[in-house]
């Protein structure tokens, strides 16, 4: 039982914590992962500032090269001294309005320059022209790599600042403009993109020799008036070297995996880094918190950033340790809790226990008192007869032995009933043999008293009766009676098939109808008038109810009078089935 | 009628073998279990009182071994202890009642003549020739009959408990009826002659006889006084 109770109390204790514990280890995954996203929008959001500034930056680029070619020269000598002299343009390349080269020029010889442009970009020149043609307007005809056969749509069109913004073309992400246009189409790149208006410009990457360049082009008239294409080359080093200018410094120091460090990088489209700074440093395969892919001409790039994790292990620790703190505490406590209970219980069995040796030794002194007494009055029979006091004296010590008995075998029906220990030993006997006894027991107590005894027996048969359940409880209303009442009692037996009833009622003081059910509780005495001359234990009606239940019936308060008798009524019924 | 008294404490052995020596047996005592097995198998009593709670040996052992040796011989237990578990145990080993303790004189006197018409009865109808001795016929006194092996005795429709005493008292003046029965001899037949009382206990037992069988007890016509020799019966 007590092992029982143990693993009770640990189990109460422990499996709110447990519970807490799995609730505050999910809601902190939550909240870790709520800040995760929180890190990885605000992460989004730097990224995209950087793509706008790499935006701007290429569109700056785009309106320096725009004014940069607004006066070229005409001639071949003078573009190819141009191209020499201006590092910032490039290579050079013209389209004629029918999409044939004009420059790097097809009748004369090509330096080396021109020779390894044309070799890059071979792509752009065999199978057609760079530019619109007749009935196939801006069709190019060209084996681009696989990678650039995926991007090679994204050209990003400029319109001149006067042409209304709903003709910009909406910039589409690359995968789906990959997968919405049909390979024979995607050959066809700036054909379909490039429409024949003036003052368009744009950004058409290019891939060659494993690398991603840049070419400018922009829409020009020719000194005839013919609309013409140009197109400048921005080689991947110059178009890195001039974003990395713009991008944050690589950081120098320790790497640090503190919370907040963090490594952003900037991967091209075969996932290699083109550049990097920040002092975190990511492990190997770790997803980053974010990814942004550039606006074209750029697409193939992206950005990608990675956080140092919060210490989320850290915090999982703290808050099992500080559960296992509690538990401990409560644990500390419900043990201090049931030491101090088993404590005041072990106590209250010693006081019962006590209370019982005591009842238990009181009992022998108690016998040779009446036994004694009785022998005294035989011995002094002569004596008795011709002095009343003797006999009355004798008497005394009699009775009071007799009560000082009753409240022992109370108080231990009490102690056995507080242990669930009353039973029941009913043999055959008459109920009115029982009672006439314990009337003649009382009488003469009773009638030196005053109290004149009124007994109408008829409950004469034999039946199954617990012999000392009946004489205690009929003791203790006789004793009640020899305590409370005045004048006279009446004592009352009854019998029917299997129940025997016994009337006690006196003429006295009685007991208000208020407190019918309190008179039955443990301990409870009616002060005032009622006990100012009365002693007692406070539990004799409180064991006679329980005995009469036990006993199949029960001791009630009458409430109405019983033929005058109007003080204190008592009823008592047993369950006695014929013996 | 030998009975066995084993209790340790010295009060109520004394005031026990007060009582049964007043009904009219003959007491052994016994202070402690030990005793009280030894005392029952060199006496052989016809009936024990036996405490429970003694020093040496419970009474529950001393129980067990009388049962052993005798299954016959009436136990009655005598003890403070009325847990029902008591009850039970004592009454499993045997035992044929209980007296709880504090008793009055008079329910012990009713409980060991209750045990003694038992054993009588027992007797009566044993084949045993030196158990006949301690029964005899109903014989008439007055207008009471007088059953020695009840103790009781009936006039119509009135009864009347006795003890072994007085009904060898009673018997006495019966057999001797007619004639005087003086003191030595009352004595000598009902209380042998290995004791003898003070006189005066003659005389009560005789009162409290008159009380019950007398019409008149200050004037008695059954059993009679003569004056400094003893008591008649016409």
């Amino acid at each position: 039982m007590n092992a029982r109770l143990n693993l009770l109390l640990v189990t109460l204790t422990l499996a709110p914590l447990v519970a807490l514990g799995f609730l505050g280890q999910k809601l902190n995954r939550e909240a870790d992962a709520e800040v995760a996203a929180r890190f990885a929008a605000l992460e989004r959001n730097r990224l995209e500032t950087l793509r706008g500034q790499l935006d701007e930056l290429l569109e700056i680029r785009a309106r320096a090269l725009v004014k940069a070619t607004d006066d070229l020269p005409q001639d071949i000598s003078s573009l190819r001294r141009l191209v020499r002299r201006s590092p910032a343009l490039g290579q050079l390349m013209i389209l004629d309005g029918k999409g044939r080269r004009v420059f790097p020029p097809l009748a004369q010889p090509l330096s080396e320059w021109e020779q390894r442009f044309l070799e890059r970009t071979r792509g752009l020149w065999e199978g057609g022209a760079l530019g619109p043609s007749p009935g196939q307007e801006g069709q190019i005809q060209g084996q681009a790599p696989a990678q650039a056969t995926r991007i090679q749509r994204v050209t990003q069109i400029r319109q001149a600042p006067e042409q209304a913004p709903e003709q910009i073309p909406e910039q589409i992400p690359v995968a789906q403009q990959a997968a919405e246009i049909p390979q024979a189409q995607q050959r066809s790149k700036l054909s379909s993109l490039v429409t024949p208006a003036e003052d368009q410009y744009g950004w058409q990457p290019w891939f060659s020799g494993g690398g991603m360049s840049l070419i400018f082009w922009r829409r020009l008239k020719g000194p005839d008036g013919a609309q013409r294409t140009l197109g400048v080359e921005i080689l991947g080093a110059t178009l890195l070297s001039t974003l990395v200018a713009a991008l944050p410094e690589t950081a120098h120091g320790e790497a640090s995996g503190e919370a907040g460090a963090v490594r952003t990088a900037l991967l091209d489209a075969r996932g290699a880094v083109l550049y990097q700074w920040g002092r975190y440093v990511p492990k190997a395969g770790e997803a980053p918190l974010a990814s942004l892919t550039l606006s074209a001409p750029l697409g193939a790039w992206r950005l990608v950033s990675w956080t140092a994790p919060p210490p989320e292990a850290e915090s999982g620790l703290a808050l099992w340790a500080g559960l296992a703190a509690v538990a401990l505490a409560l644990i500390g406590l419900a043990i201090l809790i049931h030491r101090e209970s088993t404590r005041a219980i072990t106590l209250a069995a010693q006081r019962v226990t006590f209370v019982n040796q005591v009842s238990h030794e009181l009992k022998t002194p108690l016998t040779n008192i009446r036994m004694y007494a009785e022998l005294l009055g035989e011995a002094l029979d002569d004596v008795l007869d011709e002095d009343p006091r003797a006999t009355r004296y004798m008497s005394i010590i009699v009775d009071e032995s007799q009560r000082l008995s009753r409240m022992i075998g109370n108080v231990l029906s009490f102690a056995r009933d507080q242990r669930q220990q009353l039973t029941l030993k009913p043999r055959p006997a008459s109920v009115d043999a029982v009672v006439e006894a314990a009337v003649e027991r009382f009488r003469p107590v009773l009638e030196a008293k005053g109290v004149s005894i009124a007994l109408d027996a008829q409950a004469k048969a034999t039946v199954q009766v617990d012999v000392d359940v009946l004489e205690q409880v009929v003791g203790n209303l006789l004793s009640n009676v020899e305590k409370y009442a005045e004048s006279g009692v009446l004592i009352r037996t009854g019998q029917g098939a299997d129940r025997s009833w016994i009337v006690v009622a006196d003429q006295g003081p009685g007991v208000p109808a208020s407190l019918g059910q309190r008179i039955f509780d443990p301990f409870y005495r009616v002060d005032d008038r009622l006990s100012a001359q009365a002693s007692g234990t406070g539990i004799g009606l409180t064991i006679s109810r329980r005995l009469a239940r036990l006993h199949g019936g029960d001791l009630r308060l009458i409430a109405e009078a019983v033929e005058g008798y109007d003080g204190a009524r008592f009823e008592l019924s047993l369950h006695t089935p014929p013996a | 009628m030998h009975v066995l008294i084993a209790e340790d404490d010295p009060l109520i052995r004394t005031g026990l073998t007060e009582i049964l020596e007043g009904e009219g047996y003959h007491a052994l005592i016994a202070e402690d279990g030990v005793q009280a097995l030894a005392r029952f198998t060199e006496s052989r009593p016809d009936f024990v009182l036996l405490d429970i709670m003694m020093p040496g040996m419970s009474g529950y052992d001393v129980c067990r071994r009388i049962r052993a040796q005798d299954e016959a011989v009436p136990i009655i237990f005598i003890s403070a202890k009325s847990e029902e578990i008591d009850r039970v145990l004592g009454l499993e080993l045997g035992a044929d009642d209980f007296i709880m303790k504090p008793f009055g004189v008079k329910e012990v006197i009713a409980r060991i003549r209750a045990v003694t018409r038992r054993c009588l009865a027992q007797r009566a109808s044993a084949p045993d020739p030196h158990a006949k001795p301690l029964t005899s016929p109903p014989f008439d006194l007055g207008p009471w009959t007088i059953y020695p092996d009840e103790l009781r005795g009936r006039r119509d429709q009135d009864t009347i408990e006795l003890s072994l005493r007085e009904v060898a008292i009673l018997r006495l003046l019966y057999e001797r009826r007619g004639r005087v029965v003086d003191r030595e001899m009352f004595f000598r037949t009902c209380w042998g002659l290995e004791h003898i009382p003070n006189s005066r206990t003659l005389d009560q037992h005789v009162s409290k006889l008159r009380k019950r069988v007398e019409v008149d007890p200050r004037n008695p016509e059954i059993i009679q006084t003569v004056h400094g020799v003893g008591y008649r019966y016409e």
